[in-house]
């Protein structure tokens, strides 16, 4: 069998990301992934570190729904990418992002898709006026012009 | 007194192969900063993982990507393998890699066409293109398909390649070999790529090792890193492999490290060609991923190293996959790279780093 990575994550606490963060840093580790799994109640988030010219570390921690989970891009930028991307794909709130998109990372029709027991707290509705720049451009109301009312 | 500007640039623009959008911070011709924006091709292909089986999903896999579409299924096959705790042939493992490399090569050779495409120098392309039509040739020949061959399949390959098409492998790659300096040379001696190039789009060894980049985008910036190096599949049976680094940190450099890889790649190929083991090359996958069970695998593709992750639920079909591309990991290294430089050379930035935007969001 030609496994490249031990296939087994090692558990922490989901209050110690940012210790691990700091941890790996340290050791001159590399960020390489996070991604979220769907269980019941909450999400497993892993966070998998590679040594230069090495394996890769596969860490996983259990966060409750709802609750907020600490960014690391103040460690490791790189992972303002996987943050974003898990806050569209599975509705997982991260504080303090340093790129934060604010969920118009990935163009998607309806809220956290990858998460079945996503609970929105405001209707799911989608914005006519949506502009795919972003975060930081403005965005305002299309005003209709003379020749759009011709046209309708 | 310079005035600032934001200038959206992207998603569709002429050199862009693949939709990324950037809005621009300008004062006057310089960049300031970038702000990257993508997810305009999100395709839910891993939630895909629940819909088709974990065979299945082979042929979903192999379309993430129209360039590393042989990697990811290797990639895949090798992270149900681990997740099945099966061994396959070594036959299998070789003609992956002989493949996986060939790939290396196409997807070299395409980017450095549309590379030549942007500096405006056509002949130069169409020779990058040419020569990539030989590889393709070779894998229509013997897998039928020329981008989606559906070769590789969890238990080793489809089908065989036999040792006559294999040594003719070796002979389409040898007489490429001088075609292939000349391109270098157009690439590495011209002054008028050079001046296109050259001190553009600067990324020191240091900043790249913080932003995390990965593949020959890192390695034009020193980092001597490849997962081929730990001699995973049958990279283990090279009698010696060193990453082809640059310590030039600038888009002559990520051209340099691409032109030298192409040439690596086909040393690697003759060497296995020379090696290859006798015997089967598929085996009968039985049994489905137990619940909970899961595995994680990564794969050096021609952009940079793709992390993999499966998560079994007792069925026929994955509670998860997980499929992170080079490129997620080199968006945060584009913007560096942007930064500070002139209007201009933004198109060119972006493509000597090759993103491959739809394979990253999936």
């Amino acid at each position: 069998m030609s496994a490249l990575d031990l296939c087994e994550a090692i558990d922490f606490n989901a209050q110690d990301i940012l210790h691990l963060a700091h941890q790996q840093k340290a050791k001159g580790m590399r960020f390489a992934n996070i991604h979220a799994v769907k269980v019941k109640d909450g999400f497993q988030l892993f966070y998998t570190y590679v040594k230069p010219r090495g394996h890769a570390e596969n860490y996983r921690c259990f966060i409750p729904d709802g609750q907020v989970v600490p960014s690391i891009t103040p460690i490791f930028i790189s992972a303002f990418f996987f943050e974003n991307e898990t806050h569209d794909l599975f509705g997982v709130p991260f504080e303090g992002i340093s790129v934060d998109y604010h969920g118009t990372f990935y163009q998607v029709c309806m809220q956290a898709p990858m998460n079945p027991d996503y609970k929105s707290s405001e209707p799911v509705v989608m914005n006519p006026n949506f502009t795919a720049y972003s975060a930081s451009t403005p965005t305002h109301p299309l005003e209709p012009t003379d020749g759009n009312q011709k046209d309708n | 007194m310079a005035q600032k500007t934001i200038l959206p640039f992207g998603p569709q623009h002429p050199v862009l192969p693949e939709p990324v959008h950037f809005d621009l911070i300008l004062e006057d011709e310089t960049v300031l900063d970038a702000i990257p924006q993508i997810g305009f091709v999100h395709r839910g292909l891993e939630q895909l993982v629940r819909v088709r089986d974990f065979m299945q999903y082979t042929f979903v896999v192999e379309r993430v990507c129209g360039i590393c579409s042989f990697g990811h299924t290797f990639g895949y096959s090798e992270l149900i393998e681990n997740l099945l705790e099966v061994e396959i042939p070594e036959r299998a493992e070789d003609l992956r890699v002989i493949l996986h490399e060939l790939s290396r090569i196409h997807s070299h050779l395409l980017w450095a066409g549309l590379a030549a495409d942007a500096f405006g120098f056509e002949a130069l392309f169409m020779h990058a293109w040419r020569l990539r039509e030989r590889v393709l040739g070779f894998f229509e020949q013997t897998t039928g398909g020329r981008v989606i061959f559906s070769f590789c399949q969890p238990g080793g390959v489809k089908s065989d390649i036999s040792d006559e098409d294999l040594r003719g492998l070796v002979q389409i790659l040898e007489t490429m070999t001088p075609e292939i300096l000349e391109l270098s040379n157009a690439f590495l001696l011209d002054s008028s790529v050079q001046s296109r190039t050259k001190g553009i789009g600067f990324i020191p060894h240091d900043a790249a090792q913080d932003a995390g980049l990965v593949g020959p985008f890192g390695r034009a910036s020193g980092i001597a890193d490849d997962i081929r190096l730990l001699g995973h599949g049958s990279y283990g049976k090279l009698s010696h492999f060193e990453p082809v680094v640059s310590d030039g940190c600038d888009c002559y450099a990520r051209v340099e490290v691409r032109i030298k890889e192409i040439l690596q790649s086909i040393e690697i190929i003759k060497e296995l060609v020379d090696k290859i083991a006798p015997g089967p090359v598929l085996i009968p996958i039985k049994g489905k991923p137990a619940a909970g069970k899961i595995a994680f695998n990564r794969v050096e593709q021609p952009r940079g190293e793709s992390y993999y992750y499966a998560l079994g639920d007792g069925t026929k079909n994955l509670e998860r996959f997980r499929l992170r591309t080079p490129t997620a990991m080199n968006i945060p290294g584009m913007v560096l790279a942007i930064k500070g430089c002139q209007l201009s050379d933004v198109s060119m930035i972006v493509l000597t780093i090759d993103p491959c935007i739809s394979c990253t969001e999936r």
